[in-house]
């Protein structure tokens, strides 16, 4: 009776804990495959050109080397940072929202997702890092006391909270992740010698699983998810806020905050779900990521795509209802019609439309159009960012003023730059970095083979479900 | 320290052991397991106040961030922005920031200390696969009685333990 579970096995196979172990750790016991190096190749080169040459290049020469002009003052560096950084609320999103929900399916992907998370955050923090133009500047956002400049910094500015925001975000989430580490990173230690039993053993901190250090781990991290869950909302709301504290059309709404955290949470699981295709695939991991992971996560992205489309109609609406001539020649001429249409209408068709496919059994448990939709969410959600930045900048309230914008190639290598820093990330992790939470994988695997059930959870499903 | 320990690699044989040993009042240590059980932690009623801490730093934070706003903002150079008053309330998005950091931190530097885990630590007590698949009871020897050890050690062989032994 216990044992009915609406989402089936999480775990297939009926593994033992050593198998749990061996399955997991076998990417990194054995040599990189050929594929590995080619990836980390490319992304490395990616990386190496983008932020050893452009980044410098834009720190020595200016920000007039990139396509921003008079008329629209943000490009693509202001588009780049708020798409990583709503990528890198995919770790959070997904790992802390599910597991102060208790959600248990979790486990298997979890790691990964929080992996992606301090990337993504990383590659977020360069573009304004170097967008303020004199980066060697930049202790002036913080307040470090008056003395120097007369005056403390503006503690009412959303890009002051911004800063704050943002450095806190990767301080928890790197921490997280780290701590959920400790145990794998002692059991790596256990099988490993030489150089990497050392390393192992000093970043495991000298962990050993008794019942008291579980206890404290475990709350531990429940105040630290507890806390981060609430922070990502804050985040993004802030992210959005950067916008909507603007006048221009386009940017001033009220709507932004929910929109954006929604946003965020859509295209960090869409990546979240891209990327662990190609982990179960690569290192045969089918008995841990399952149909049923994957059909769990579609259901969501269908539902907080339905949201978007919501967000997209009310934006439409209030443009038209509120008959101001700016607002809707954004909404109604610019985007709908007008020069911007394309990108607009692409991005209804990638966030709004296709992700209705999950709404089909079938689509929801073929990997491959699984794989295909959530790219174009990925795609999507870029384009949702190039439309709230470019056009209402482009073409404002002064027709006399409008320019049109276009990126030059060092915009688009600083971006390549940080999607191969992503890539490099996300490679040496998934060969150094134990992919999956080992320790929570037995946990989930003792929960499936059942001692008895937790008393808690049995009142709970009599509560739903009756006596039988 | 000598220790008598006994080693598991089926946690509902573990838990049979540990129900037998928490009725007869033995003396368990500690026991080791790979993952967390949460049966067992509360059978043996393992508390921690890292909760109770965690709630301290959230008062600690809040109250220290408003405090530098506060001191900065309305105190020490009040700043004119259109006549609007300097105590407001967009001070509470820095204060929940600050709160999650410093609380964030508190907590995570208070696990540690009270673990004592900190890098190239050397633990006091290992045994190969107890990060794997093995679950270890650890008591410590000058806590036993002759009569407790015999029902210690009967309890564990009745209950399939894989290896008992005497280790320093």
């Amino acid at each position: 009776m216990y044992k009915k579970d609406v989402r089936g096995e999480l775990i297939l196979g009926n593994k033992t804990y050593g198998d749990i172990t061996n399955d997991i750790l076998r990417s990194q016991e054995t040599k990189a495959p050929l594929w590995w190096w080619l990836a980390f190749g490319g992304f490395f080169i990616l990386m190496t050109i983008g932020l050893g040459y452009y980044v410098p290049l834009t720190i020595t020469k200016g920000i007039g080397m990139w396509g921003n002009n008079n008329q629209v003052v943000w490009g693509w560096a202001i588009i780049n940072f708020v798409w990583w950084i709503g990528i890198g609320h995919a770790g959070t999103a997904f790992s802390i929202f599910l597991l102060v929900f208790r959600q248990k399916w979790r486990t298997s992907i979890n790691r990964a997702a929080e992996a992606m998370t301090v990337f993504a955050v990383l590659a977020a923090g360069l573009f304004p890092a170097i967008h303020v133009g004199r980066p060697w500047d930049e202790m002036f956002i913080f307040p470090y006391g008056p003395n120097s400049r007369g005056l403390w910094v503006n503690f009412n500015s959303p890009l002051l909270w911004d800063v704050f925001a943002i450095l806190t975000y990767l301080t928890t989430s790197a921490i997280f992740w780290y701590i959920g580490m400790l145990p794998d990173f002692a059991t790596i230690a256990d099988r490993s010698k030489g150089l990497k039993k050392k390393v192992f053993k000093a970043v495991s901190l000298g962990w050993v699983g008794k019942m008291s250090s579980w206890r404290k781990f475990e709350d531990t991290l429940v105040i630290l998810g507890g806390l981060a869950m609430p922070l990502v909302i804050a985040v993004h709301s802030i992210v959005s806020t950067d916008f909507a504290a603007g006048v221009l059309p386009g940017w001033h709404e009220t709507i932004f905050p929910p929109f954006f955290v929604v946003g965020a949470i859509f295209s960090g699981f869409s990546m979240v779900v891209t990327l662990m295709v190609l982990i179960r695939k690569a290192f045969k991991l089918e008995d841990y990521v399952t149909d049923d992971h994957f059909d769990a996560i579609a259901r969501i992205i269908t539902f907080v795509s339905l949201i978007m489309g919501s967000a997209y109609l009310i934006e439409l609406f209030v443009a038209w209802y509120s008959g101001n001539t700016f607002e809707t020649y954004v909404f109604d001429e610019n985007y709908l019609k007008g020069h911007y249409a394309s990108p607009y209408w692409w991005m209804l068709i990638f966030n709004a439309f296709l992700p209705q496919l999950f709404w089909f059994k079938k689509v929801r448990r073929n990997l491959l159009l699984i794989f295909l939709i959530t790219i174009g969410v990925n795609i999507g959600m870029w384009l949702e960012r190039y439309n709230i930045v470019v056009p209402p900048m482009a073409e404002d309230f002064l027709p006399a003023g409008w320019f049109k914008y276009s990126p030059t190639i060092v915009d688009k290598w600083v971006y390549l730059g940080t999607i191969g820093l992503f890539g490099v990330g996300v490679m040496l992790f998934i060969r150094f970095i134990p992919m999956m939470a080992m320790n929570e994988l037995k946990q989930q695997a003792k929960r499936q083979t059942g001692l008895k059930p937790d008393e808690k959870d049995l009142k709970m499903y009599k509560k739903i479900v009756g006596d039988e | 320290m000598s220790r008598l320990i006994a080693v598991y690699n089926d946690d509902e044989k573990l838990m049979a052991a540990a129900d037998r040993l928490a009725d007869a009042k033995a003396p368990v240590e500690e026991v080791i397991t790979p993952f967390v059980i949460e049966e067992l932690l509360h059978k043996f009623h393992v508390k921690s106040n890292i909760p109770f801490l965690g709630f301290l730093y959230g008062v600690l934070g809040v109250t220290s961030v408003f405090a530098a706003l506060y001191y900065t903002f309305v105190v020490d150079y009040p700043l004119n922005i259109g006549g609007k008053p300097n105590l407001s309330l967009t001070f509470v998005v820095l204060m929940f920031i600050g709160t999650v950091l410093i609380t964030v931190l508190a907590t995570v530097g208070t696990f540690f200390h009270q673990d004592r885990l900190y890098p190239w630590k050397k633990s006091d007590f290992h045994y190969q696969g107890m990060n794997d698949d093995k679950m270890v009871f650890l008591i410590d020897n000058s806590k036993l009685n002759d009569d407790m050890r015999k029902k210690v050690i009967s309890i564990f062989e009745e209950t399939g333990a894989e290896v008992i032994e005497e280790v320093k």
